[in-house]
């Protein structure tokens, strides 16, 4: 009996102990957490200014084999982009269901004399701030590779904004057929479901023919 | 002087006109501000086929790719001297310039007032399934049967095509509008024919505000635009305004259908819309895609744990962290033992026959002797008070103390002290019972 006594006793003290354990653990994530937040409205700002926000991703990627071989789409290391062994520059997102798994959101690829983009949706959907993301990164390989002049630009904004709406609302479905959106530079875009690669769902791809110089 | 009154015409009609266009309204206002120097035309635009596709007609021709799929067939308003998308080069956006200009009613105003007012309005647009490009409809085409060639047709303009079938109840609705004439004497009207209704009581409204204007040909004549652009206009409201004051409804119909749908064209082309000249190659192309792939932070590549702490990144969002610790830090096994040993501990201690089982009473010796031999410094070092029979803990007690510090090193860099406190005070806990535990053997034996 008297030992079932100090038994019961024996649990008190061990629940009470863990209580004060995980009491202390919680004030100290406390000013942890504070930060977290902070830094992620930080970031959240950032992704305003930079198509691709820094997903804490770039040690998950083997480093590239060519540095900055590729100095014709360079300039999207400042937004974010990092280059990959194959050459693309690709900027990677947090699966916000699975901590730890982050998928490609955005890449782009000099193929021969054409530029193949992409928007990844991630088993289909477009993850938060996508669209707009999606639009800027379109535009500014446009701006950038594309002989256009600034009205040009704002039909072709338009006209991909338009494109994207359809994919959101599931009004366009996934083919491999181009939409011609510029006809001298032979600019397409295609809504179209993910061959290859491990990542499935869909993708928004735009393909343009780089003028002959 | 007649370019800068263009000017200012085009500036207030730029806003009614493109409610439909809510989403690009800065765009609308800047590139609607040059809209009658002709030349600039020629870029605002998607280069596509010989005349283009005119700003603010970019998801009509989205619309036209997905609903039908031959672009070469495909015709359309050649430029955009005046107005921005459906209204491009057509008559009524003149007209309706021309109205703002004159102190008359705007578009969107004019609109309500055509539909009923604000209500029948709404209660219109539910029989469409609130459609957000209905108030465009007044400006898109119905011409041929909304052919599928014509780029500006209602049925690109709404992503949809609208029936002729009678709707119960629609009649009720339309029968509200300023003027009705596809409505019939029931209360069952087609979808179709009700935006038909809708264009031509706007179309009637507008023709009403341009009558008030009594030189309205001469504020044409002075707006600077080409010979042949001028006739044109001042051709289609002269015989509208006709039509409206001799009475003839049919007479007037087909004069609102003209300034509404038919754009001015140099190259003229079936009903003002040239074909595009899309070569066949494009109406079927297809595109090439890239693949894209998934990252596991347990990727064997990702077990670099360190590089993903928050000293490497500062922008980097809580998920890892705790990502990390969750992982890496098992505590529960840690707990358990610790537990056990302060069980162990208490039975062994309970020869002192006190029955009490709550700890807060203090009757219970053990919970002292637990807290008060050992505090961590700050250096992580063990300072030792011994306690009645203290001389022989002490002993024993040393070695986790010295050891356990480093364990959590070894564990995870990013361990909260805290729990480095507790850790330590388990083991020791431990250490503290296997001795026991010991003697109590030796004791028996």
């Amino acid at each position: 009996m008297n030992i079932i006594v100090h038994l019961f006793g024996a649990i008190v003290l061990q629940v009470s102990a863990l209580a004060t354990m995980s009491n202390m653990a919680i004030s100290d994530d406390k000013p942890l957490r504070v930060y977290t937040q902070e830094a992620a409205a930080a970031s959240q700002q950032k992704i305003t200014q930079r198509i691709c926000s820094l997903d804490p991703i770039d040690n998950l990627l083997p480093p590239p084999q060519i540095k900055a071989s590729n100095s014709l789409l360079s300039y999207l290391a400042e937004q974010g982009f990092t280059q990959n062994k194959e050459g693309s520059w690709v900027c990677y997102a947090n699966d916000s269901k699975k901590e730890g798994r982050y998928f490609t959101l955005f890449k782009v690829k000099q193929v021969d004399g054409r530029l193949i983009a992409s928007s990844f949706l991630d088993e289909g959907s477009l993850i938060q701030g996508q669209e707009n993301r999606s639009l800027d990164f379109f535009m500014m390989l446009i701006e950038h590779h594309l002989n256009t002049s600034q009205e040009n630009r704002q039909g072709i904004r338009r006209y991909l904004e338009a494109f994207v709406s359809l994919v959101k609302q599931g009004k366009i479905k996934p083919t491999r057929r181009g939409f011609l959106f510029d006809q001298p530079n032979r600019a397409l875009v295609l809504y179209h479901t993910l061959s290859s690669g491990n990542l499935k769902g869909t993708g928004i791809t735009i393909n343009i023919s780089l003028p002959k110089s | 002087m007649p370019k800068s009154i263009v000017q200012r015409i085009a500036m207030p009609f730029a806003e009614p006109l493109v409610e439909k266009v809510v989403r690009f309204a800065t765009i609308g206002f800047s590139s609607v501000a040059i809209v009658l120097t002709t030349y600039q035309s020629a870029f605002a635009q998607l280069n596509i086929g010989r005349y283009g596709i005119q700003q603010g007609l970019e998801s009509e021709y989205l619309q036209y790719q997905i609903n039908n799929q031959n672009l070469s067939q495909m015709r359309v308003i050649p430029a955009c001297n005046v107005g921005f998308g459906l209204s491009c080069n057509k008559t009524g956006s003149v007209v309706q310039q021309l109205v703002d200009l004159n102190g008359g009613t705007n578009y969107q105003n004019l609109l309500i007032q055509a539909a009923g007012g604000e209500k029948n309005f709404q209660n219109f647009a539910s029989f469409y399934g609130n459609n957000p490009n209905l108030s465009a409809v007044p400006f898109a085409s119905f011409w041929r049967n909304q052919s599928p060639a014509i780029m500006d047709g209602s049925q690109y303009l709404l992503g949809q095509s609208f029936s002729r079938n009678p709707v119960e109840g629609l009649g009720l609705v339309t029968k509200q509008f300023y003027w009705s004439p596809y409505s019939g004497v029931n209360n069952s009207v087609s979808l179709r024919n009700g935006l038909i209704d809708l264009k031509l009581s706007y179309g009637r409204l507008l023709f009403e505000e341009a009558s008030k204007i009594s030189n309205i040909k001469e504020q044409i004549q002075s707006l600077g635009l080409s010979p042949e652009m001028r006739n044109f206009y001042l051709n289609k409201i002269s015989t509208g305004l006709d039509a409206l004051s001799s009475g003839d409804q049919k007479q007037l119909q087909q004069r609102i259908f003209e300034v509404l749908s038919f754009p001015y064209s140099e190259d003229g082309g079936e009903l003002g819309r040239p074909n595009n000249a899309i070569p066949g190659e494009f109406n079927h192309i297809l595109g090439e895609d890239i693949a894209g792939d998934i990252l596991l932070s347990d990727n064997p590549l990702a077990l670099d744990g360190e590089g993903m702490n928050l000293d490497t990144f500062p922008d980097s969002v809580g998920d890892v962290l705790v990502q990390d610790s969750s992982d890496s830090f098992p505590l529960w096994p840690i707990i358990g033992i610790g537990g056990l040993a302060l069980i162990l501990l208490l039975l062994l201690n309970g020869d002192s026959s006190s029955a009490q089982p709550s700890v807060s009473s203090g009757n219970i010796p053990i919970p002292t002797p637990i807290h008060t031999p050992l505090s961590l410094t700050s250096k992580g070092e063990c300072d030792l008070t011994p306690t009645g029979n203290g001389s022989d803990h002490t002993q024993i007690i040393e070695i986790p103390c010295n050891v356990t510090p480093k364990t959590p090193t070894e564990v995870k860099r990013v361990v909260e002290p805290s729990m480095i406190k507790a850790l330590v005070l388990l083991i020791v806990l431990l250490c503290i019972v296997r001795y026991k535990h010991r003697s109590l053997k030796i004791r028996n034996s």
